[in-house]
C-alpha cells in the first residue's frame, strides 16, 4: 500500500461519517455512537424515497428520478446537507445477486470466482463482466466448503458514484444491507446454541433469508417478496389508503393475534393477501428444508428473526411462527437503542437496525483488526 | 461479516479536508502574521525609546557634571588659602613635618604589595624628625624588584619628590613575609604639586 493510500485510510478512520440507506420506500439517515450502552443514534432522519426509485439486479441501472431523488436525500438529512458529508452508503439486498454455493473446498482454494461467476450466469442477464463481484468462504461442511456471494452491476455503481458526485457527498462505503444486519446479531444474539437461527428481513420489494449461527453464515437468499407486493394487493381493495402497508401496521387490521384461527379468514384484507404470505411461507420453508438436507446435523432452527419495514406489520410474527412452528422475535427486541429524543421502540429499532448495524460495522475502517479477526 | 461484501473501489475512497481544517490554517497563519508584526514594530518603538531614554540621561549627566565644575572653586584661591593657613600654622607652631601629605603622596605611588619596615631621616639616619624636616629615608619591602623599579620611576617622575636615591638591600624578611629590600631617600617638597 502506498504512502499516499496509508494517510487516505489513517484519516478516513477518524471520519464519523452518515449513514445513507437507499432504500426503495424510505431514504434513512442517520450517524451513531456505539462506545457505551445503550448504543445512540445522535442523528437521524429519513424522508419517502420518490416514486419509481428500482434498484434491482436484473437490470443495468437503477431507476429514479434524479432530482427527486436528491430532493429526499436532502429531506432525509433536514432539509439541508452537511458540507461534503462522508457517507456509508447502504442498499436494499435487491440491488444485488445474492447466494450461497456449496463447493468442494479443494476448489475454493484454487479459486472460487470461475465457480461463482457460472452460478451467477445462471440467472443474471447481463454479461459477467457487467457485474461486480464480491464472495465470502464461510463454514466448511465435509469436503465442501460454503461460498456466499453478492454481485453488483456495475452500472448501478457508476450511477451511484455519480449520484453522490453531484449531491456533494463522499461516499465511503457501498454494501448491500444483509452484513449490517448479520454483524448487529453477532453484536447482540451472544447466545451460545447448537441450532442456527434465521434472519428474515422483510424490504419494501424484496426479503433477504439468511440462515447463521455464531460460527458465521450459513447460507443467504433473496426472495422476490415485499412490502411492494401487499401494497399492490391491498390496493385492488376499495377505499384504501395509498400506503396500504404503513396504514395496517399502525392500526389496520390485517392479521389477527391467532392467524391460525378460523376469524382470519373473515378479514377481507387478509384474503386479498393470504397467497402473498403463503408463497412467502412456502419458500421459506423451501429454504430451510434445503438447509437442513445440506447440513443434517443443523435441521432444527432456533428461531427466526425478523427484520425490515415490512416486518413491524402486527402480528406477522405469530403468522410465521403458527405456520413454521419456529420461535420468531423481532429485531428490534434484541437491543436497547436511544435516539436523540429518547430510547427507541420495538418497531424503530427494527427498522432503523440496518443503521445501526453499519456504525457497528464500520465498514469505512477497512483494516479493523477486530473485524479482520471474525473473518 | 467483514468488508469482503464492499462494492466501493479502493481507489474511489478520498479524503475531504472541507473549508474548516484550511480556514483553521488561514486564521492562524494571519493571526501568527499579526502577532509577529506587532511584536516587531512594538520592539522597534521600544527601542527607540530606549534610545532616546539614554541620550536624555547622557545630556543630563553632562549637564550635572558641567554644572559641579561650575560650583567648584578656582585652584588658584584653593592653592592660595592653603598657603595661608600654611604660613599661619607655621608662624604660630613654627615649623612642622607635613606627614599627612607625605603618607598620602607615597601612598598614590606604593606598590600594592609593599610595605614599608623603617623610616628615618636622610641627612642623620635615624628616626628623628625635627620641626619642618622633609629629607626622608624608607627602607620598602616589595615581592618583586620589577615592583620597586616602577616605584622609583614614578617617584622621579612626580615634583613633589626631589632628590631622589635608590638603593636595593637584597633578600629580607619582615613580619613574616619575605622580599626584597630596597631603601629610597628623597626630599619632600610641600609646595608643589604632582
Amino acid at each position: 500500500m502506498s504512502v499516499i493510500q496509508r494517510l487516505t485510510e489513517w484519516f478516513l478512520a477518524r471520519e464519523e461519517p452518515f449513514t445513507l440507506e437507499l432504500g426503495s420506500r424510505w431514504i434513512r439517515v442517520g450517524r451513531g455512537r456505539a462506545t457505551e450502552r445503550p448504543w445512540r443514534l445522535e442523528r437521524w432522519g429519513s424522508a419517502p424515497s420518490p416514486r419509481g426509485l428500482l434498484f434491482n439486479s436484473r437490470l443495468a441501472t437503477a431507476v429514479f428520478d434524479e432530482t427527486a431523488l436528491l430532493e429526499a436525500v436532502r429531506a432525509a438529512f433536514g432539509g439541508r446537507l452537511p458540507p461534503q458529508p462522508y457517507v456509508s452508503l447502504i442498499l436494499p439486498d435487491q440491488a444485488f445477486h445474492l447466494g450461497t454455493v456449496l463447493l468442494s473446498t479443494v476448489a475454493v482454494r484454487t479459486g472460487a470466482l470461475a465457480f461463482i461467476e457460472r452460478e451467477i450466469q445462471n440467472v443474471a442477464p447481463l454479461p459477467l463482466r457487467e457485474y461486480r463481484i464480491a464472495f465470502e468462504v464461510g463454514v466448511q461442511i465435509g469436503a465442501k466448503s460454503q461460498v456466499h456471494f453478492a454481485a453488483l452491476p456495475r452500472g448501478i455503481l457508476h450511477e451511484l458514484e455519480e449520484f453522490c458526485q453531484r449531491l456533494g457527498i463522499i461516499p465511503l462505503a457501498i454494501q448491500p444491507t444483509f452484513p449490517r444486519l448479520l454483524w448487529l446479531l453477532r453484536q447482540v444474539d451472544r447466545e451460545s446454541s447448537p441450532y442456527p437461527s434465521v434472519l428474515l428481513h422483510l424490504g419494501h420489494e424484496a426479503t433477504t433469508v439468511a440462515v447463521y449461527s455464531q460460527t458465521g453464515l450459513k447460507r443467504l437468499q433473496c426472495l422476490p417478496f415485499g412490502g411492494c407486493d401487499l401494497d399492490r394487493a391491498l390496493a385492488t381493495l376499495p377505499d384504501r389508503d395509498p400506503a396500504p402497508v404503513e396504514a395496517f401496521k399502525q392500526n389496520g387490521i390485517l392479521l389477527l393475534e391467532d392467524p391460525a384461527s378460523e376469524a382470519q379468514n373473515e378479514v377481507e384484507a387478509y384474503r386479498v393477501v393470504e397467497p402473498l404470505f403463503v408463497n412467502l411461507l412456502q419458500k421459506l420453508y423451501a429454504i430451510l428444508q434445503a438447509h437442513a438436507a445440506e447440513v443434517p446435523n443443523e435441521g432444527c432452527f432456533r428461531r427466526i428473526i425478523l427484520s425490515g419495514g415490512t416486518a413491524c406489520l402486527r402480528h406477522l410474527d405469530k403468522l410465521i411462527h403458527a405456520n413454521l412452528g419456529i420461535p420468531v422475535v423481532a429485531l428490534g427486541t434484541l437491543f436497547e437503542m436511544a435516539g436523540p429524543t429518547g430510547p427507541l421502540g420495538v418497531a424503530e429499532k427494527t427498522q432503523w437496525a440496518p443503521i445501526v448495524g453499519d456504525f457497528l460495522l464500520q465498514p469505512w475502517k477497512l483494516d479493523r483488526l477486530d473485524r479482520l479477526a471474525a473473518a | 461479516m467483514t468488508t469482503n461484501f464492499e462494492f466501493l473501489p479502493r481507489s474511489s475512497r478520498r479524503v475531504h479536508f472541507g473549508w474548516k481544517a484550511p480556514a483553521a490554517f488561514l486564521i492562524t497563519g494571519l493571526t501568527f502574521l499579526g502577532i509577529a508584526g506587532w511584536l516587531h514594530v512594538s520592539a522597534g518603538d521600544l527601542e527607540a525609546a530606549y534610545e532616546r531614554e539614554v541620550a536624555n540621561i547622557e545630556g543630563r549627566a553632562a549637564e550635572l557634571a558641567s554644572e559641579a565644575m561650575a560650583i567648584l572653586p578656582a585652584p588658584g584661591p584653593i592653592q592660595a588659602l592653603r598657603d595661608r593657613v600654611i604660613r599661619h600654622n607655621t608662624a604660630l607652631i613654627g615649623p612642622r613635618t607635613p606627614w599627612t601629605r607625605i603618607f598620602d603622596a607615597l601612598e598614590e605611588l606604593l606598590p600594592a604589595d609593599a610595605v614599608v619596615a623603617r623610616l628615618d631621616r636622610m641627612s642623620s639616619g635615624k628616626p628623628e624628625f625635627p620641626g619642618g624636616a622633609l629629607d626622608l629615608k624608607i627602607l620598602l619591602v616589595v615581592a618583586q624588584i620589577e615592583a620597586a623599579n616602577q616605584f622609583y620611576l614614578k617617584l622621579s617622575g612626580d615634583r613633589r619628590f626631589d632628590e631622589v636615591s635608590f638603593m636595593p638591600r637584597g633578600e629580607m624578611a619582615h613580619q613574616g613575609r619575605t622580599g626584597i629590600g630596597v631603601e629610597v631617600s628623597f626630599r619632600f617638597n610641600a609646595g608643589k604639586t604632582p
